[in-house]
């Protein structure tokens, strides 16, 4: 194996910002829906594209996502210690809107909103990073798939589970 | 607006779910919080670039001190010693909420559940199939020799044929699904199993209990769990090593008829505990078991 060249072109720089800014976001919402810990998935992003640029030199511009997509999910096996997820997300709506509601519906607005994150956070991580990745960043199942490396039938299936997760716990629990 | 397959309530038949059409438009407004944003991380990626850059390369003379010198013969001696040992036994051992397949070297094939370990000696295995199991095995044998497993103090003779095995501390079961099985039990006279019999025994109680009906041992492969009239501390110990928890509480007479699969925890313990009226909480990797009011 050869050791990565520590000398880089202007121009190459430049050319990996144009990749890192296509898939920055990305990358970092896949790690994060497969280990739940936002700090550790951007660090897992950095390192993620830290391996794509000392492989710079062979790149071919039709591998660059697979590649990464590949580089991301092994980073994560080797960091993968983690026994229960915690999810956060912010409510984009939040305040401003609902300052003339009634105390009342804020509460139970809240209340889901927690039960959502336990939710997600139980939710078994294959059905999880499917389903998010199609509901938050609008993946429609081909395109999951083609990151997973599955079939679109597995990915129809695993929505399916991951909808009906969902609904038993809005039984249960309300 | 959104493709046709992200009306996800629609293609999987709860177009009429107001609960769970609320849940998802409530789910599609939040947000990740991220730390950093995108040029933040990428101030930090090229920073790490040009640190890396700069780095000078290392030299390549290397010095052996006192110390590295006396490590590497500990190194060696160990590493022989564990050789050594390793070459006379294997042993393929799972952890809590751990499943694996073994092909032994006649090529028959044991799947080990959560919390097993199997030993067997590879030295000797052409003239006596012998293994050593702690736990629960499903065994499909080649035919052949008399193949031997002793667990616990119990011995179980096969010539070749498919069987599962649970053998804790506190309960022993064997289910015959083809051929025929020698069970020996210390103190009892042997038990021969053929296809669809299963034996039983409790510890405590002397007499195993052989069962002419066969009710599937072997669904744990699939990650599902059956019982029917079984002792609730067999079922919480069992949930307890998929989902690598301790469940303690005050959980006595109970028998729980029933089924558990591997998909998740509080879906476990709810099948486990609503029909029983015990109430469960979870914190961390400890489940609490109350009984209900």
């Amino acid at each position: 194996m050869t050791l990565p060249q520590g000398n880089y072109t202007r121009e190459e720089l430049d050319a990996f910002r144009a990749i890192f800014d296509m898939y920055y976001e990305n990358i970092r919402n896949f790690v994060y829906y497969k280990t739940g810990n936002i700090e550790l998935a951007e660090d897992i992003v950095q390192e993620t594209f830290m391996k794509l640029w000392d492989k710079r030199s062979d790149l071919k511009p039709e591998s660059v996502k697979s590649l990464l997509y590949i580089i991301a999910s092994n980073n994560i096996k080797s960091h993968f210690r983690h026994q229960k997820v915690v999810f956060s997300f912010a409510n984009s709506n939040s305040n401003e809107e609902q300052l003339q509601d009634s105390a009342d519906s804020n509460i139970r607005q809240e209340e889901l909103q927690k039960k959502l994150q336990q939710t997600l956070a139980d939710m078994p991580e294959k059905c999880r990073e499917v389903f998010l990745l199609n509901r938050m960043d609008n993946l429609v199942y081909s395109e999951i798939a083609e990151r997973l490396g599955l079939s679109v039938k597995a990915i129809e299936k695993r929505m399916h589970e991951a909808l009906l997760f969902i609904r038993e716990r809005l039984d249960y629990k309300i | 607006m959104k493709e046709p397959e992200n009306d996800i309530l629609k293609q999987f038949g709860f177009a009429d779910d107001e609960l769970l059409q609320k849940a998802l438009s409530e789910l599609d407004q939040m947000k990740i919080k991220p730390l950093k944003t995108k040029e933040e991380a990428w101030a930090m990626f090229e920073k790490s670039v040009i640190a890396k850059a700069e780095e000078k390369p290392k030299s390549k003379v290397v010095t052996f001190g006192v110390i590295w010198k006396i490590a590497a013969s500990l190194f060696l001696i160990v590493s022989i010693g564990i050789g050594f040992k390793t070459w006379n036994k294997t042993n393929y051992a799972t952890t809590n909420s751990q499943r694996r397949e073994v092909v032994l070297p006649d090529n028959s094939t044991v799947t080990l559940n959560a919390a097993t370990t199997l030993t067997f000696n590879k030295f000797r295995w052409k003239s006596s199939r012998k293994v050593e199991l702690t736990g629960e095995a499903l065994f499909k044998v080649t035919k052949g020799s008399s193949f031997e497993i002793s667990t616990l103090g119990k011995t179980i003779k096969v010539l070749g044929t498919e069987f599962n095995v649970f053998s804790r501390t506190d309960y022993f079961a064997v289910n015959c699904i083809s051929g025929r099985v020698e069970v020996l039990i210390p103190g009892n006279k042997q038990i021969l199993l053929t296809k669809g019999n299963a034996v039983r025994k409790e510890t405590g109680s002397n007499e195993p209990i052989k069962v002419e009906e066969f009710a599937d041992g072997t669904t744990w492969i699939k990650g599902e769990f059956y019982y029917k009239n079984a002792n609730i501390n067999l079922v919480f110990d069992e949930i307890a090593r998929q989902f690598n928890v301790h469940i303690t509480g005050e959980v006595s007479d109970h028998h729980y008829t029933g089924y558990f699969n591997k998909s998740g925890l509080t879906e476990a313990l709810n099948n486990v505990c609503l029909p029983l009226g015990l109430k469960y909480s979870i914190s961390k990797d400890t489940v609490i078991i109350r009984k209900g009011l």
